[in-house]
């Protein structure tokens, strides 16, 4: 069959070291991130004068570790942010990127940053967390604008302060950027939930930009109270696998508070925490709502918010999700390779493919692509015969 | 089709409000726990002393409120704990509960506390937390004494202090009880996987007592930090209600990161109240994330097979994809559980179960209908009657 176009709604750039003294407003630039070195000459992030509590000791290289084995990416030697670029030169160099997009066999993807997911949680100041941002998404409209049909750039946006997070969202669709994400956890402590963010997902929805709840790095993430013992955040098992916490709680939350009632046309999605969850969430959500909801503004089922104006993207891996697709309805899923990072996946076309087989061709090809085209309002090319 | 048995894993009954004065030994029975009445003249569960932050407000006989609807239970904000007798007979009186199995066409049930899944949080006495489990245990063994072969204990242990909670596992096996649970959120702040719980997981296993996590009131919820303006309560029921999901997805996860199923292999560990359906995703993650991350893992098989060799969940009677789960996870890991009668249960569970399961196979039916949880506890699997 021709898989139509094949999209990878989640892959990832490395950001040049020196990219936010570059980008970033003048009047911040004495505070630009940049990778600094440790009094025994390792690498850290450091973020506005700080230390970054995940982003150091030397192993900044790794995070383009994606085909390499658990001792490599665990190992203690040090390995320079510079060799990044060296172990998936298409996550530095665009005309780099075309081709391993090519050797993937993958039409389009959109882009997401690997620094830049390692900052926000640790930034107090909402001004400086806004500039961190906009300084990151002039570059990356800058990296993606020669192949602007192939490479998306998808807006890093702060709602620290919600009103920055407005201005910094209409600066980038005004930029060509197709949609934002923002940081699962709230960083300021407010639920999303809360009507705080209204502005926001107001503007969101009258922009037309996608919101994406991408894992950024929380050094308070869910579960993290079980290793108050445990030096740095906790086992490199437990602390990956619950990476799916904060998106799963804030969406959740942003559910039972109707933020989908109250902005009908915004369009949310989920990336890097599975999709095959949400057959039972929804489930599990539709039946709480049936019992507890009386107090809620919900005026549907979370399921039928879900099914408007919701998106998952599977990971490669997931063997139920030709099983579980159809139950919740095929035109919510997407698929993302989390490429070139060591949590990622390699050939992931094929991995896909091989999890929807049973499914027929027309919802294989939603699932490849046009899922992704329609969430990003994209055009679906017309169907080449293959 | 042959008649399988049918079993629900997770049902409940309701406690009489005396029974820890009554089953308590005398030392503690002054500190037992008991329903009071506020200055308004509203019934709470007094825990030592204190309100309990979950069971107050004069709120506790809508517990029982199952088949009650919505628009019942927003005209009944309050009722008091003596109601229960008349709106769910068979949660306080075991000849009624028969009858009710009966109704359902359910021919055993496992069953958990219901006031007795409010006080453990907040009670930080480990010694008189292990007597609060004690009296509860000894009371139920009295309640299902004239039905044994149809209703089936489930000791509540703590193991705030795990040298209790191990003392308590074997009295309780001594008493008959078949398994036992605990909460899911180390309440002493000590995560399951740490060695402290060794001789607890230790002694499960050597008396072939199945553990559950069986949510309890956690007033520390994962997400209870969204509602800091609440600052009695517990947030929106809606949303502390769901995120129940949370507490035993994280122990969970934690031993079998940490190689508890690798320690104790012949550990069973059963999780019900909290759906099944996330299986699907959340063992290949594991396997996954295990491929990716196991440099410092105590572990010699993948996480999926530690789950198919000492794991067990009960599905949600509503969840759509219980048949997938079962395809994709194993048969023989599924229960179902009714939760009857709280007001987040089932009603018509069996006919609801029956209709997410009735692609499967006959075969794989009649396990997740009941022979799964017979395995489980080590019961017998009656010879099939023709039906």
């Amino acid at each position: 069959m021709s898989p139509g176009t094949v999209v990878d709604s989640d892959s990832h750039i490395v950001e040049p070291a020196n990219m936010w003294r570059d980008y970033i407003d003048p009047a911040y630039r004495s505070r630009a991130m940049f990778i600094n070195a440790d009094d025994q000459g390792l690498e850290y992030l450091d973020i506005d004068g700080k230390m970054s509590s995940g982003y150091n000791g030397g192993a900044l290289g790794r995070i383009a570790g994606v085909e390499k084995d658990p001792e490599w990416v665990r190992g203690t030697f040090p390995l320079p942010y510079a060799e990044a670029a060296n172990l998936a030169p298409g996550a530095a160099y665009p005309e780099e990127r075309i081709k391993h997009l090519d050797r993937e066999g993958v039409d389009k993807t959109f882009l997401f940053p690997s620094l830049g997911l390692g900052w926000e949680a640790e930034c107090k100041d909402a001004e400086i967390s806004d500039a961190y941002c906009r300084a990151y998404n002039r570059w990356l409209v800058d990296f993606c604008k020669d192949h602007s049909d192939q490479l998306y750039p998808v807006a890093h946006v702060s709602v620290r302060e919600v009103e920055l997070g407005v201005s910094e969202l209409y600066r980038a669709a005004k930029d060509g950027m197709k949609g934002a994400f923002i940081c699962p956890a709230p960083v300021n402590g407010i639920k999303y939930g809360d009507s705080y963010y209204d502005p926001f997902w107001a503007a969101a929805q009258e922009l037309d930009m996608p919101v994406t709840l991408h894992v950024i790095f929380n050094p308070d993430y869910i579960g993290k109270h079980l290793y108050p013992d445990y030096p740095g955040l906790g086992p490199d098992f437990f602390v990956e696998s619950m990476v799916f916490g904060d998106p799963f709680l804030s969406f959740t939350n942003m559910m039972t508070e109707g933020v989908f009632e109250k902005f009908p046309e915004l369009r949310i999605s989920m990336v890097e925490i599975g999709c095959t969850w949400i057959a039972h969430w929804l489930d599990f959500l539709d039946f709480k709502f049936s019992r507890f909801g009386h107090e809620s503004i919900l005026t549907m089922k979370p399921s039928e918010y879900f099914k408007r104006q919701c998106w998952i993207s599977a990971e490669p891996t997931e063997k139920a999700l030709g099983a579980i697709a159809p139950i919740v309805g095929t035109d919510r899923f997407l698929w993302g390779s989390d490429w070139p990072h060591p949590e990622g996946h390699t050939n992931p076309v094929s991995k896909v493919k091989y999890n929807i087989a049973n499914l027929p061709e027309s919802d294989q090809r939603k699932i490849l692509g046009e899922n992704a085209l329609a969430l990003y309002n994209l055009t679906i090319p017309a169907p080449t015969v293959g | 089709m042959t008649r399988s048995v049918i079993i629900d894993a997770d049902s409940h009954i309701m406690e009489p409000a005396d029974l820890w004065q009554e089953y308590m030994a005398p030392q503690f029975r002054d500190r037992a726990l008991r329903i009071n009445v506020d200055e308004f003249g509203l019934e709470y569960l007094d825990i030592d002393g204190k309100v309990s932050i979950g069971y107050n407000g004069g709120t506790l006989g809508r517990i029982a409120g199952i088949d009650q609807t919505r628009e019942w239970m927003m005209e009944h904000p309050t009722l008091p704990y003596g109601e229960i007798k008349n709106i769910a007979p068979g949660s306080v009186d075991p000849h009624a509960r028969i009858r009710h199995l009966d109704k359902e066409g359910v021919d055993k049930t496992f069953l958990f506390p219901t006031l007795g899944l409010g006080w453990e949080a907040e009670c930080e006495d480990p010694a008189l937390s292990a007597a609060y489990c004690t009296a509860y245990n000894r009371w139920l063994v009295d309640f299902c004494s004239p039905y044994p072969d149809r209703l089936f204990p489930i000791a509540h242990i703590t193991v705030r202090d795990v040298n209790e909670g191990v003392k308590e596992l074997e009295r309780a096996a001594r008493d008959g009880m078949k398994g036992a649970f605990i909460c899911p959120a180390p309440m002493n702040g000590i995560r399951y996987s740490h060695e402290y719980y060794n001789p607890f997981w230790a002694t499960a296993q050597d008396l072939d007592m199945p553990i559950t996590f069986h949510v309890v009131l956690n007033p520390d919820y994962p997400g209870r930090n969204s509602y800091p303006e609440d600052e009695t309560g517990l947030g929106p029921v809606f949303f502390n209600n769901v995120m129940t999901f949370a507490d035993p997805l994280i122990s969970f996860t934690c031993m079998m990161g940490d190689g508890t199923f690798e320690k104790f292999p012949r550990l069973k560990l059963a999780m019900v109240e909290i759906g099944c359906t996330w299986l699907l995703h959340w063992l290949d993650m594991m396997d996954f994330k295990t491929d990716r991350f196991s440099f410092d893992m105590p572990h010699t098989m993948t996480p999926s097979e530690y789950f198919r060799r000492q794991v067990w969940v009960s599905a949600e009677p509503v969840e759509k994809g219980i048949g997938a789960v079962a395809q994709m996870v194993g048969t023989d890991r599924l229960m179902w559980g009714s939760d009857w009668p709280h007001p987040e249960g089932h009603t018509d569970p069996l006919n609801k179960v029956k209709s997410n399961i009735s692609t499967l196979p006959e075969a794989d039916q009649n396990r997740i209908l009941g022979e799964n949880a017979l395995a489980m506890y080590g019961l017998n699997v009656p010879a099939p009657a023709v039906g």
